[in-house]
């Protein structure tokens, strides 16, 4: 009994976490095969786990679709910009803030890191 | 892996929609696989519906607590205990609205994870090996180093999930997107503050709601970092 305790450990362990793995990439799997299947498959009572035939279909909608590639390009374009903006004015404020010493330097980190204390988002 | 798509995928709305789709009473894949599982094992199906009822039960009371009355309760207990090829009632009742908020968030559970996962590996295998030698057994070996060598990102995960949680108004606005006028059980601080300030147009209201989060956060995240001393632990040599 002793010798087989760790197998059934282990075999415990692994079953608790693909069990896991599972349940929390379900959502993600089901988003997938949702936007495969047709409107009355979406809609259907009864578990449709793959759909019959899968389409493409929504797929080729959305970029048929102007706005979407409208919204796209939108998108790109304040990535683009802010990405910039916050990586040129991080290195200066850093570098003030590490290397450079001026009165009320504490006070005005201490103000940025309260910023930081409330995110907008997790 | 599968744990850390939450990270990356966060509360975007796409995944907000997914769950709602997955959410829906009738359709929703979730009460379709609870439906399967409860006529298909008839003793599983009397624990889920005495979970229904636990539930109902609790929400009720606290609603009632809320309101000052216990309509709603008295209504639950009439009612008794639920029938057959009962389902959760996700996002359309009141009594189960908080809790397919609070299954959403425990989904995006992945940005404290990766913490963990971080903090775990910087331990030294050294202090569980002179454990090992010493005779300690696995869970002396948790409470005794694991643990508090942790607490310092049990902390971080604390403060910052504290922070985040009273925030919460993504999963709030795209869930009950449809629920017009929406369920007053739904409604959190920040769903308050933008109902007030951007559909009824009290800027005023509004923003003194704001400054009053504000407040809150801040007192919240002072009391912790005060008690931070009795149970975090820093320096272990």
């Amino acid at each position: 009994m002793k010798r087989y305790w760790h197998i059934i450990k282990s075999i415990l362990l692994y079953v608790i976490l693909t069990g896991a793995t599972v349940l929390m990439s379900f959502p993600l799997f089901w988003m997938i095969s949702s936007s495969l299947k047709t409107l009355q498959e979406t809609n259907s009572p009864g578990i449709v786990w793959v759909p019959d035939n899968p389409t493409l279909e929504a797929y080729i909608a959305i970029f048929q679709n102007q706005n979407f590639l409208r919204a796209y390009f939108n998108s790109v374009f304040y990535v683009t910009l802010a990405l910039a903006g916050t990586l040129i004015s991080i290195a200066a404020v850093a570098y003030a803030f590490s290397r450079i010493e001026w009165p009320g330097r504490n006070i005005v980190f201490f103000l940025m890191l309260s910023t930081m204390m409330i995110p907008r988002r997790r | 892996m599968a744990f850390y798509l939450p990270v990356i995928l966060g509360f975007n709305t796409a995944v907000l929609l997914c769950w709602r789709l997955m959410l829906n009473t009738g359709t929703g894949i979730i009460n379709q696989i609870i439906r399967s599982v409860s006529n298909a094992f008839p003793f599983l199906g009397y624990i889920n519906r005495g979970l229904i009822y636990i539930q109902e039960v609790i929400t009720a009371f606290f609603l009632g607590i809320n309101t000052g009355q216990f309509n709603l309760l008295s209504r639950v207990i009439e009612a008794g205990f639920p029938i057959e090829n009962r389902v959760p009632l996700w996002v359309q009742s009141p009594l189960w609205t908080k809790m397919s908020v609070i299954l959403l968030m425990v989904w995006g559970c992945g940005t404290m994870m990766l913490i963990f996962l971080a903090g775990l590996n910087n331990i030294p295998r050294e202090l569980h090996e002179a454990a090992e030698v010493d005779g300690a057994t696995g869970w002396q070996r948790f409470w005794r180093i694991s643990f508090p060598l942790l607490t310092p990102y049990i902390f971080y995960n604390l403060v910052v999930g504290l922070i985040s949680s009273l925030q919460i108004f993504e999963p709030i606005f795209v869930l009950y997107r449809d629920n017009q006028p929406i369920v007053s059980s739904t409604i959190s601080l920040v769903y308050y503050l933008w109902q007030k300030s951007f559909s009824h147009f009290e800027i005023g209201y509004g923003s003194a709601i704001s400054w009053i989060v504000l407040v809150i956060i801040m007192i919240v995240t002072v009391i912790q970092f005060r008690l931070q001393d009795r149970w975090v632990t820093y320096d272990v040599y």
